[in-house]
């Protein structure tokens, strides 16, 4: 270390008034990151790294000696907390100031000292430490880290900006320019400094290798253009071996052809996506990269572990990764050459498109953008144009769905149909967890874990079909889009029905008695000081009550309804769910029906407004809705759905509900929104009322939505008359007794009314284009499925 | 053994029958070569089906039809009493009866009975207010001491062969509160059953004893108070007594109740057979022809000889139609027409079916079986039984059960019609 940086320390350190410092001072010229790994290399080591962070110095200090005395070639990694990523100092500090706990180490807003004491006698000419950070404007963390005598960190212009920040990508290809500068300088005064491009990893999953391993290499030629020359390029594990082994080699090949005068190494990350649950497939995953990293001629595997897919992984653990990545790499064997499906052609394609753009790298990656010529699956920012899309393949390789405007054109064989629903995005989302995780299912000691699966069941619902863990559900960019989106449904429906003059309400949760006019669901018992209470499966009975109070009425109201099993995978059953209910006092079923066109289509109209970002996200086309918007819902008897139904090859029952199959059917036979009208008595509960001129005809309905999405909504006129109701509660097998107050309120008059339950989550679904009404849920309850 | 007795039936001849099998078909084998055997003298007793005979002809056309099929002459064991009840397959035209909540078939027996019925094939009934007196017995910590009616439902399962029987549960209108259909339909446990087709809810219109009444159980006061919501319970016994009795009410039922229920029935379980079970009134044969227009796939009717836990005695001498006069009003049908009432041995199952019976259930008899012997008392009974049907059948020169006819019957007194 020279005697400039000595300085700078000093200057830094004497503000605190410190005066002892660290035994840096009187080491030779340190190694550069660079040197420690290709020496590993010529050894025939593999260079495994954890991502290790802890807010708390002592702590970090312990993980970075540990990290250094695993049995393994390894390199020391500090990553720094979210809000240092973000650059939010000020939560910094007050996080600090309260002793809460941060998910990294605050580097920028640390003490100095405090810091200088945790790299203490940690670095080491052959133990280089990396700052791992994140951050779309990493300046003041550069500048940190220098100060500090580290010189090694991570990132890129594109994939700290895109993923993870709302910031214009013309402004981090500035910070980063500086950052590059600032980093570079720093050789003047000791080693060489070392920055790794992260565009390998970017999203983490579902980005075809091609564009992978181009911004790779695009952000590693940025760095050079700004005075690197110890470069490392990453790529992260993705779905298929035979797939990441062409891309790594395709990788290898570019660094030779547009950065061939620095020094230069690849880094593999183990997989960066939803990761296997148990311990032995997430062990098997780690060996898989580092089999890539050997097989690949990569020098350095950044780890993950076991607990990963559960927390913050511990020292130990993150210390088991790396030896167990270690000798996994030892015993790996080289393979054949893989196969070239065309990785490399792309690639390269993409990059010579973007250094044709301008002679300014940076420039030149923001019109590439701009213009959608990169262009990153799945990636929200604004500055990506979203067009392009990638799918998972038989074979489990990652492909090109649609390419946009890249100019893939002669290069890729884009499907015909679109082969990627959300179900199936889902579905790819959790490829390799499962893959993995088949591969090495144990047998599960937690008793909770056990119950969780009931055996008919498993079988009876595709792993697609059903819901991730917790965790994954609910960073799933799927969830996220979806839950806005039905944010943008309820304020839109709360807008309409306010307009009208609706009274909202607050609603009941349990009672005496629910609807019993629920297909083969059961109710949830609840004890109410020694008496049977229910659960609601729906406020009917209370939405006819409140009508003494008011005279149009709504209630968002959640519903709990033990389905039968076989309705897990109809894609539209949750055992747990929320409508918007509505009811009118003195309204005809057409009055109803009309209020509920108004509504829908006002929804909608809301939702193509407030949520277009989420609803191309979710590559829902807002064209679809057209029909919707312009034309009147039509409305067919049950009697002609039944017919309709049977020249379509269906046997349905004329004096039954339309089935579950039925309802599929019918729904893909239409471009908008239609009403079935008139169910016959026998398919419905006793408070749907029966016609006056019709008799075993029911003034009731359900809305259809078209494409297979099927029911979203039931209602209709009600039952309110005292005889008819006890009737009619008799005819539906029920025992009037049950329902004393609700009896009561009718022998004293109950108001005739019409009124629907709106589904929020199909309707979320419909909206959304998602494959499955749990996705617009999120904490789903499917049934039979024990989940929280 | 616990104990149980059965007075209006042949109680030893049964208890006997589920020690020995098929033996007890025939005289004590001691006496074999030793006495000569005929008819017993005197008139006989019982009711109209008791006093019918069952009286094979001559000349036995059906019998060289049958030979042509074999290449041989038949014998009783080529007779075949396969047949469908209710929507299910069964080996021979016999079922399992529900049993109630009653004392009697709460020890135990219930668990037993299900798993020889399992054993059997035959399809099963389950009482309808087993939900609300003995629970469920899903929940592992709190299983009921009879095994519930999940105890009842996996016995069946764990015995039963594939593609036989079948399981069927009762509701009545006051079980709606407990939910029984909703429950089994919604339960893991009744998948197997679902995907395999077996299993069907029974609504239950009345019941054989105590036509017009609803269930009744003599129940200590501390058990009539935890179930007090859902029943009525009447001092019938004295206030000085431990017991009360528990009244249900039967429900109202009128032609459009009766027929929106099962069409209710098929709208909510549309996996699930949906059977009935009538009371022996005097619109019997109305009912039961609403409720097949409706789409049930089985009718019950439990004649006035039907057994039961507990009734008026009025009720048990004095109401509703005797078996043979039920099937006569409602006749011979294309849809399953299930009968219970005293049956335990093969003439009587006989003599139903030839009078338009698809089926005929095991009440009584099955529980004292049972108790006689809870391995295999049902079992040997039904043997036995069915080993009367092949023997009965083939003296009528048929083979096949369906081919019964009341042609086959004499009732004396009646005039011979040819």
């Amino acid at each position: 270390m020279t005697a400039d940086v000595t300085e700078a320390r000093s200057g830094a350190l004497s503000l605190t008034g410190t005066t002892t410092l660290p035994a840096a001072t009187t080491l030779p010229r340190v190694p550069s990151f660079g040197e420690v790994v290709a020496a590993h290399r010529a050894a025939g080591r593999l260079v495994v790294q954890p991502r290790m962070g802890f807010a708390d110095p002592a702590r970090m200090r312990q993980g970075l000696l540990a990290t250094r005395d695993a049995r393994a070639a390894t390199v020391g990694t500090i990553t720094l907390d979210s809000y240092t990523r973000v650059g939010d100092h000020d939560a910094v500090t007050r996080a600090l100031a309260a002793g809460a706990d941060l998910n990294g180490y605050p580097l920028v807003d640390a003490d100095p000292v405090a810091t200088a004491r945790m790299l203490a006698d940690v670095l080491t000419p052959a133990f280089p430490v990396q700052v791992r950070h994140g951050s779309a404007d990493p300046r003041r963390i550069v500048r940190t880290l220098l100060r500090q005598g580290l010189h090694a960190t991570e990132g890129g212009p594109v994939s700290y900006c895109l993923p993870y920040s709302r910031m214009p990508l013309v402004t981090a290809v500035e910070h980063w320019r500086q950052s590059c500068e600032l980093l570079a300088a720093a050789r003047e005064h000791g080693s060489e400094p070392h920055l790794e491009t992260f565009g390998g990893c970017m999203m983490g999953q579902l980005c075809p290798p091609a564009l992978l391993v181009a911004l790779s290499v695009l952000e590693g030629m940025f760095f050079r253009q700004h005075g690197l020359r110890c470069i490392s390029f990453s790529y992260a594990q993705q779905t298929h071996p035979g797939q990441d082994e062409e891309a790594v080699a395709a990788l290898r090949r570019l660094i030779r052809r547009y950065v061939p005068d620095v020094r230069s190494h690849v880094v593999i990350y183990t997989y960066m996506g939803v990761y296997p649950r148990t311990p032995g497939g997430a062990r098997g995953l780690l060996a898989a990269s580092a089999r890539l990293a050997v097989r690949t001629g990569a020098s350095r595997l950044i780890v993950k572990t076991s607990a990963e897919a559960h927390r913050i992984p511990t020292v130990a653990e993150n210390v088991a990764a790396l030896e167990h990545a270690a000798v996994a790499a030892r015993h790996a064997d080289l393979g054949d050459p893989p196969m070239d499906t065309g990785v490399h052609a792309q690639a390269r394609a993409l990059i010579d498109n973007v250094l044709a753009l301008d002679d300014d790298l940076g420039r030149a990656l923001t019109v590439a953008f701009a213009r959608g010529h990169l262009d990153v699956p799945f990636c929200l920012h604004p500055d990506n144009a979203g067009r392009a899309r990638g799918y998972l393949d038989h074979d489990g390789r990652l492909q090109w769905q649609r390419i946009g405007a890249m100019p893939l054109g002669g290069l890729v064989a884009v499907p015909a149909t679109e082969p990627m629903t959300s179900a199936g995005l889902l579905d790819a989302l959790q490829h390799v967890q499962r893959t993995y995780d088949a591969q090495h299912s144990v047998n599960s000691t937690g008793t909770w874990e056990s119950r969780m699966t009931i055996t008919p069941l498993d079988s009876r619902i595709s792993a697609g079909q059903r819901p991730p863990g917790t965790r994954a559900h609910l960073t799933s960019p799927v969830t996220q889009a979806a839950l806005r989106i039905q944010n943008s449904v309820l304020a839109g429906s709360r807008e309409y029905l306010s307009t009208l003059g609706f009274q909202e309400m607050m609603p009941p949760i349990i009672g005496p008695v629910t609807d019993p006019g629920v297909r083969g669901a059961k109710q949830i018992d609840v004890d109410f000081y020694g008496h049977r209470y229910k659960l609601m499966t729906s406020v009917i009975l209370y939405k006819q009550a409140s009508l003494l109070a008011f005279d149009k009425i709504f209630y968002v109201a959640p519903n709990v309804r033990l389905e039968p099993l076989e309705t897990a995978g109809t894609g539209r059953h949750l055992a747990e769910f929320t409508q918007i209910d509505v009811e009118v006092a003195d309204a005809s079923r057409e009055d109803i029906l009309d209020l509920l066109q108004g509504l829908l289509r006002h929804i909608v109209r809301h939702v193509l407004r407030e949520s277009k970002a989420d609803l191309a996200a979710l590559g829902r086309d807002p064209d679809v809705f057209e029909a919707l918007l312009r034309e009147e819902f039509e409305r067919i008897s049950h009697p002609d759905a039944v017919a309709h139904l049977r020249r379509l090859q269906h046997l349905q029952s004329t004096d039954s509900e339309i089935d579950w199959e039925g309802e599929r059917l019918i729904s893909e036979q239409t471009d908008r929104p239609f009403f079935i009208v008139g169910y016959p008595k026998g398919s419905r509960g006793f408070t749907d009322g029966e016609s006056s001129t019709e008799p075993g005809v029911l003034r009731n309905f359900d809305l259809i939505a078209p494409d297979g999405f099927g029911e979203l909504c039931s209602g209709g006129e009600r039952t309110y008359e005292y005889r008819r109701l006890i009737e009619r509660m008799r005819e539906t097998g029920e025992n009037p007794a049950k329902y004393t107050w609700y009896l009561d309120l009718a022998r004293e008059g109950l108001r005739p009314s019409a009124g629907f339950g709106l589904g929020l989550e199909r309707v979320t679904r419909y909206l959304a284009g998602l494959d499955a009404a749990w996705q617009a849920n999120a904490f789903p309850k499917l049934p039979g499925i024990v989940s929280p | 053994m616990s104990g149980i007795r059965a007075p209006q039936l042949p109680e030893a001849a049964i208890r006997a029958r589920a020690r020995d099998a098929t033996a007890a078909a025939f005289p004590d084998l001691t006496e074999y070569g030793h006495s000569l055997f005929g008819a017993t003298p005197g008139p006989p007793s019982g009711d109209e089906l008791d006093l019918a005979r069952i009286v094979p002809p001559v000349f036995m056309p059906r019998r060289l039809e049958r030979m042509f099929d074999l290449g041989r002459e038949p014998l009783p064991g080529d007779a075949v009493l396969g047949c469908e009840i209710g929507g299910f397959q069964a080996p021979l035209p016999v079922f399992l009866c529900a049993f109630g909540s009653t004392q009697v078939a709460g020890r135990g027996l219930g668990v037993d009975a299900s798993e020889q019925a399992g054993r059997l094939g035959i399809p099963m009934v389950i009482g309808e207010n087993v939900v609300p007196m003995h629970g469920y017995g899903r929940t592992a910590d709190d299983p009921p001491p009879d095994g519930g009616l999940l105890g009842r439902i996996r016995a069946y399962a764990d015995a039963v062969p594939d593609g036989l029987g079948g399981v069927v549960v009762q509701q009545s209108t006051e079980d709606a509160d407990a939910e029984v259909w909703n429950l089994v339909y919604s339960d893991p446990f009744a998948t197997r059953l679902l995907d395999s087709g077996r299993l069907a809810f029974e609504l239950k219109v009345g019941q054989g004893a105590k036509p017009g009444l609803g269930g009744m159980t003599v129940m200590s006061r501390g058990a009539a108070a935890a179930v007090s919501e859902q029943y009525a319970m009447d001092e019938a016994f004295g206030r000085d007594t431990g017991m009360v009795l528990r009244c249900s009410s039967p429900g109202t039922f009128t032609e459009e109740i009766l027929r929106q229920q099962v069409h209710l029935m098929r709208n909510n379980y549309p996996r699930a057979r949906v059977w009935v079970k009538l009371h022996p009134g005097r619109d019997v044969g109305h009912a039961a022809e609403v409720a097949w227009a409706a789409g049930a796939d089985a009718v019950t009717v439990d004649g006035a000889e039907g057994g039961t836990g507990w009734a008026p005695s009025v009720f048990l001498e004095q109401v509703g139609l005797p078996l043979a006069e039920c099937l006569r009003r409602v006749g011979k049908h294309d849809a399953s027409l299930l009968v219970s009432g005293r049956v335990w041995e093969g003439s009587r199952a006989l003599k139903c079916l030839a009078m338009g019976a698809s089926a005929v259930g095991l009440g009584r008899a099955a529980l004292i079986a049972v108790d006689e012997d809870a391995a295999d008392g049902l079992v040997r009974l039904v043997r036995c039984l069915e080993l009367e049907l092949r023997l009965l059948l083939s003296a009528l020169g048929k083979y096949d059960i369906h081919e019964v006819t009341e042609d086959d019957l004499w009732f004396p007194g009646k005039e011979e019609s040819r």
